[in-house]
């Protein structure tokens, strides 16, 4: 069964309450700086030439507009993005409340190894739709 | 109740009593391996464990035990200094499996290596920013000499990219003061990457074995920055990149003990998911070759 369980971490283990939240955060002051000054990308050449959006086509358009805190366009433009978005966010917050407590428990996901070719199957599917949505709505920009 | 195990700071997933007691015999646990199950306060080592304490440990206990006591042959590892950064980029560069045989590989410990890297590479990307601020510009200057109908929207889209000078500058700084964690970002990628692959290896040693193979790289190709005419930029960036992939999945390999075909297959997928970096590589050659005619 897929859940979550709340247990120490093991010697050696990585700080997941410190790593991410740190990525998340440096991620975000970055993001805002370089759009404040203007920077912007080159846009994708693979749906230049084809047509057909790549994975990370509409990344800098959601990430622009998350800058703006414009959260309906950005889900729009990059449903993939925003959604690591919001569990990076998700996350960042429970770290906070796991600093502010001194908890020593952590929060895990647990999962056998059948569970796991569940999960990825669950991770295939919801690329594959993301997809479906760039099709959509990249393509009548 | 499902018992979770843990290995030289690496989760070997979750697994119940009778699971732990058949890969105890069978050797794919360990008697020092840690397990941990709900309503313990902290993970115990399975031969401390009452259910399995009649198992007798296999002989490869003891070799796996043995190869934990190694010591490190990384120079870095031994004394961090100017030179053994370069000892063991050299290391990187022609003998990884030798250089890197064992190691600690904690990220603290190379945060320092990578911001000597990223020390090393301010003067060439300050130089880079100063010849080829305008880069876009040349490169859409050139597709409207090739005439083609098919460049069309690249050209607009390059004209229309005009990045802001403070912007690029900006650029710089971060990339030096985020190195080793934009080095991170990318070595979340290859883990879970080496994750799709069944490869059991931690987040960890994936960030080390990233940072110090594109230390090695980055290093070595840090004179193309130097270059400001385009054209030679992306002929030397075309040269370089089969050798580039070859040292960076070599020595990644080394570190992390696995295949460095697998290293390769993991941005290869990666590749293949964002497009961008292939189509990329293959605008530049067919700048090159449309150029060459």
């Amino acid at each position: 069964m897929i859940r979550l369980v709340r247990r120490p971490a093991f010697p050696g283990e990585t700080n997941h309450e410190l790593v991410w939240p740190l990525v998340f955060i440096s991620f975000n002051i970055f993001a805002f700086i370089f759009f404040t000054l203007g920077g912007t990308s080159l846009g994708c050449l693979f749906f230049n030439f084809t047509g057909i959006p790549c994975l990370g086509c509409g990344a800098t358009r959601c990430a622009r507009e998350l800058s703006h805190l414009d959260f309906w366009s950005a889900f729009k433009y990059n449903p993939g993005v925003f959604t690591l978005y919001c569990l990076g966010l998700i996350w960042t917050i429970y770290s906070v409340v796991f600093w502010l407590r001194r908890d020593h428990l952590r929060l895990r996901l647990s999962f056998n190894e059948n569970n796991r070719s569940v999960l990825l199957k669950i991770l295939f599917l919801a690329l594959f739709v993301h997809w479906l949505w760039q099709c959509y709505y990249l393509r009548k920009q | 109740m499902q018992i979770h195990v843990a290995r030289d700071s690496s989760s070997l997933g979750v697994f119940s009593v009778e699971e732990v007691k058949s890969g105890l015999q069978s050797g794919r646990f360990l008697m020092t391996d840690l397990a941990w199950r709900e309503g313990m306060s902290t993970w115990v080592m399975l031969a401390q464990w009452s259910e399995f304490a009649g198992i007798l440990p296999t002989a490869s206990t003891d070799a796996a035990a043995q190869s934990n006591n190694l010591s490190t042959t990384v120079p870095w590892e031994k004394s961090p200094s100017l030179g053994s950064y370069f000892e063991t980029i050299k290391g990187a560069l022609l003998s990884p499996y030798a250089t890197f045989a064992s190691g600690a590989f904690g990220f603290k410990q190379y945060i320092a290596f990578a911001y000597i890297t990223a020390l090393l590479l301010v003067p060439f990307s300050i130089f880079g920013q100063m010849y080829t601020s305008d880069i876009n510009q040349n490169i859409a200057e050139f597709l409207s000499s090739l005439d083609s109908v098919k460049f069309a929207d690249a050209i607009r889209q390059l004209e229309n990219t005009t990045t802001a000078p403070a912007a690029a500058w900006f650029g710089v700084i971060c990339y030096t003061v985020f190195y080793p964690f934009f080095i991170a970002l990318f070595g979340v990628f290859l883990w879970l990457g080496l994750k799709l692959f069944r490869e059991n290896v931690t987040l960890e040693k994936t960030v080390v074995a990233l940072m110090i193979s594109l230390s090695a790289v980055n290093v070595v190709s840090a004179l193309i920055l130097l270059t400001a005419p385009y054209k030679i930029y992306f002929l030397l960036v075309a040269l370089s990149a089969i050798p580039s992939i070859i040292i960076s999945c070599r020595a990644t390999a080394a570190v992390l003990k696995v295949s460095p075909l697998k290293v390769f297959g993991v941005w290869f997928l990666w590749g293949l998911v964002s497009c961008c970096c292939c189509c990329g590589l293959g605008l530049a050659f067919g700048v090159l070759a449309k150029a060459a005619i």
